[in-house]
């Protein structure tokens, strides 16, 4: 053997086997290390989850109030806390139990069930009063946290229950003008910045940055507090005292659309949306649950279709006089009924209204006369002036789930359709609808969009958005709305309205006894329609009595509302610096 | 983002590159060629002289660069645990192969029960300190895991082994474990950045390295990754799956491990059952379609391609 060959061959073999000692040296070191951070320091990584969780969560912002037009506040907010454990961060798990239980009034199970689990973060309770909250804060517990969060206030309980709506588990809207302004009432949350954002975790060495929330806007109403509140009044007064199953009103400027109160009883609580007002959802199943829920938070405003009734004879005039078909002073005569086809359709004053002026029709509210004039508008014209009217379309209100007008198609319509729906029967349209169709009549020919949303703005006061809405002009002739306000005032001076008469005010309006389906079982909806000053109208109001025990004429059961209605509120609305 | 995605990639890229004229001669001088397989093909018996255990350059360009981040990102230490210790396993195992000159390495009990603790380690941590559920998410179908209860850890062991086996059949070519994985670990990368989930800066690091030794390790190869680094990458693999509680996803992305293993598995299969008759003309399989004509760099360049395809179509079932 070469010595030489040899020595080389050892020196080599001595090199790798310290290459391969050192590497497997180090490399025994770095595993060891690890071993020890995984299994041994594992308390480490609760921070880190922590941490992370915390870096994610946004800051609140608080959602935007809801103020009537003279700025009283129908919808609010109030701060409300959540109390969470950190297991891993807990110093003394005994003191934090018996405080949470004394201060939240848990039982001990519970809570020590959640201090024990061995999880990152626990929540112990959420939607907790701030003062409590602030309480348990001030204790300064290592591994409890008190977070604040913000929760939907009504203060006013159930007023214009159905108009506001109210909002979710995540404050947004659901259902009314909760839902429909939700991109305005939504405020911006604000963010907790750190040194590493996006994939990193946080060094906790560096400070944290802020973004604050931003508030979201405070959204002004046309709703009057006072009118809203004495109109709930009125109508739950009224359906106790008349036994009825519900009663609507509507308060609304004729000019512009804006709508000063909207009732619908029985309202619900705002702040307890899910709770039935009957209190019997043990017994009810899912769906029944549900489908009570649904019937509750109707709207019978806008949600539901009737038959208008005598009312709609208002419409049937109008168009009449358009036309030029008929004259104040024609003369009429009423046997008590009228023959279409084969139809006898009766006037309710059996024995008939004898011979009258149509001046006088309207005031009697004849039957007869009107299936007259009815039949000599003729199916294509009155069908056209339905829809001129708008009566075909929505009314655009900003509310959700505005009903349509349900009407025969014209080629289904013979004589004796058109001879019903002349006097406002066998076809159906909104409150909200017959509102403004005959706003549009009585205000010089306008017809106006509903609505409550007048403008927005931030939390001082500042405007951020005014609305518009549109207007279609040219309705019926100036002519025509003097001579139907003109009508109207005598309806209620000298007519089947002078139960809605009041002394010093001359006042408008129409009565109307419509009879449900199916016919002959004797139930009827009793309704008024009411607009004042009548030569120069500002305020209209309808009021829809569905059901009433007993009496149930327009003129007895809703007309007497309406004057109710206007004895309070005229004098209030000339006193204010409205309009 | 730079911080934790293209950092570690720059950082793994310019430890692996700086390494390679230091490394390769240095393993050239401990005589550490790579012994042919006799029974591979002809074409590969050249190689006999390109030295081995590259894997060191790969494993200290992931560690170093794994070790910056570990304070900030703990998240990685379980995948660096798993990458360093089949590593180290392969080390061994190259080094009795190369060194001592024993041609089979550790015997494959030995080898088998290393893994097996490594992977035992693996396991307890990922169930009992982390927590993390083992059940897999299910690609393609949000929400919806396979859970197999108290069989998910046996599960997780075959997982871990079998894909260390596939990336360990499937370093045959020069540049083809090394290219596949990087595909894989990009894949990893864009994941981990998607789901925040903190292990960018490890996955990001394999890459770098990956590409750094690609450099040296593409046809033809100056060195070859041996066992320290398919091993390595195996396992790199393999805990990154269930870090990300994606270990099914690995059917998709990890497919040629997958047919590496299975082609093997049925060759010899076949053979022994029709005695004598194979289904290959070679196994595993990249050296198949060697015999059947293409060039090395083809089937690197085919098999990196249908791993870049799977993994992008893999991204469209992530959640």
């Amino acid at each position: 053997m070469d010595t030489i060959e040899n020595q080389s061959r050892f020196f080599r073999r001595k090199k790798m086997v310290v290459f391969f000692f050192a590497i497997l040296l180090l490399a025994a070191i770095l595993m060891g290390r690890l071993t020890y951070l995984m299994i041994f320091a594992s308390g480490y990584y609760e921070e880190m989850a922590i941490m992370v969780h915390e870096r994610e969560r946004n800051i609140k912002a608080p959602r935007g109030r809801i103020l009537d037009a003279n700025g009283v506040v129908l919808a609010d907010n109030i701060t409300v806390c959540t109390v969470s454990v950190i297991h891993s961060q807990i110093e003394d798990p005994e003191a934090v139990i018996e405080m949470l239980c004394r201060e939240l009034s848990l039982s001990e199970e519970y809570v020590r069930q959640r201090v024990e689990k061995y999880t990152s973060i626990e929540r112990i309770r959420s939607n907790v009063d701030k003062e409590t909250g602030d309480r348990i804060r001030s204790y300064n517990m290592a591994g409890v946290k008190v977070d604040e969060d913000y929760r939907r206030y009504y203060p006013y309980g159930d007023l214009a229950s159905k108009v506001l709506g109210f909002t979710g588990g995540d404050n947004q809207g659901i259902i009314g003008l909760e839902v429909v302004y939700e991109e305005y009432l939504t405020g911006t949350p604000g963010q907790i910045l750190t040194v590493t954002d996006a994939a990193g975790l946080e060094l906790v060495s560096e400070g944290e940055r802020r973004i604050e929330p931003i508030p979201g806007q405070d959204l002004i109403l046309s709703l009057d507090y006072n009118i809203q509140s004495y109109a709930q009044q009125l109508a739950t007064q009224a359906m106790l005292t008349k036994g009825a199953e519900s009663v609507s009103i509507i308060v609304m400027n004729p000019n512009n659309g804006e709508i000063l109160a909207m009732v619908s009883v029985p309202e619900f609580d705002l702040n307890d949306p899910f709770t039935l007002v009957s209190g019997n959802e043990a017994d009810m199943t899912e769906q029944e649950y549900q489908d009570a829920l649904n019937r509750m938070w109707r709207n019978d405003c806008i949600n539901d279709t009737y038959e208008p009734g005598s009312i709609f004879k208002i419409i049937t005039a109008a168009a009449a006089l358009e036309e030029g078909l008929v004259e104040a002073q024609e003369m009429f005569h009423c046997p008590g009924y009228v023959i279409v086809e084969d139809r006898r359709i009766r006037c309710h004053k059996t024995t008939g209204h004898g011979s009258q002026t149509f001046t006088e029709a309207i005031m009697n509210s004849c039957n007869p006369v009107f299936v007259n004039i009815g039949l000599r508008l003729g199916v294509e014209v009155f069908y056209s002036y339905f829809e001129k009217f708008g009566l075909l379309s929505r009314t655009g209100i900003d509310l959700p789930g505005e009903a349509g007008t349900i009407m025969h198609q014209p080629e289904n319509m013979g004589p004796t359709e058109l001879a019903t729906v002349s006097f406002g029967q066998s076809f159906q349209v909104t409150p909200i609808q017959l509102a403004v169709t005959v706003a549009s009549i009585i205000n010089g020919g306008n017809r106006v969009t509903p609505h409550f949303g007048v403008r927005t703005q931030t939390r001082d006061g500042e405007i951020s958005e005014i609305f518009s809405y549109p207007v279609t002009e040219g309705i019926v002739s100036e002519e025509t709305s003097a001579q139907m306000r003109y009508f109207l005032e005598q309806v209620v001076e000298n007519g089947g309205g002078r139960n809605a008469y009041i002394e010093g005010y001359r006042i408008g309006g129409k009565t109307a006894t419509s009879q449900t389906l199916p016919r002959n079982n004797g139930v009827y909806i009793a309704s008024f329609i009411g607009f004042a000053p009548a030569e120069d109208p500002s305020v209209l109001a309808i009021a829809i009595v569905d059901h009433p025990q007993g009496t149930y004429y327009g003129s007895q059961v809703s007309a007497p509302i309406i004057r109710q209605l206007f004895e309070n509120i005229l004098p209030y609305l000339e006193d204010s610096s409205y309009n | 983002m730079k911080y934790d995605v293209i950092v570690p990639v720059l950082m793994a890229f310019g430890i692996s590159v700086v390494l390679g004229p230091f490394v390769i001669p240095f393993l050239r001088r401990l005589k550490v060629g790579q012994t042919v397989r006799e029974e591979g093909p002809q074409s590969h018996l050249k190689k006999s002289g390109t030295p081995t255990m590259g894997g060191l350059m790969i494993l200290t360009a992931i560690v170093v660069t794994s070790l910056v981040y570990m304070k900030d990102y703990p998240g990685i230490i379980p995948i660096l645990f798993l990458t360093l210790g089949f590593g180290l396993i392969g080390f061994l195992d190259d080094y009795i192969k190369v060194v001592l000159k024993r041609s089979m390495g550790l015997k494959a009990w030995q080898k088998m029960a290393l893994q097996l603790i490594m992977t035992g380690i693996f396991a307890y941590y990922v169930q009992n300190v982390l927590q993390l559920d083992l059940a897999m998410k299910i690609p393609f179908w949000e929400n919806h895991y396979l859970d197999f209860g108290i069989w998910n850890i046996p599960l997780l062991f075959i997982v871990v082994i079998g894909t260390d086996t596939g990336a360990n059949f499937t370093d045959g070519l020069d540049g083809l474990a090394s290219s596949v994985t990087v595909m894989i670990a990009v894949f990893f990368s864009v994941v981990a950045i998607g789901t925040e989930s903190g292990i960018a800066p490890i996955t990001c690091a394999a890459v770098g390295a990956l590409l750094g030794f690609l450099l040296y390790n593409v046809h033809p190869a100056s060195v070859f990754m041996g066992d320290t680094g398919a091993l390595a990458l195996g396992g790199f693999v393999a805990a990154t799956a269930y870090v990300l509680q994606m270990p099914l996803f690995l059917l998709i992305v990890a497919l040629i491990y997958v047919i590496e293993v299975l082609s093997v598995i049925l060759q010899v299969s076949y053979f022994k059952l029709t005695h004598g008759k194979r289904i290959f003309k070679m196994a595993p399989i990249h050296h198949h379609f060697e015999m059947c004509g293409w060039s090395e760099t083809k089937v690197v360049a085919v098999f990196s391609i249908v791993t870049a395809l799977l993994c992008l179509v893999a991204l469209l079932g992530v959640w």
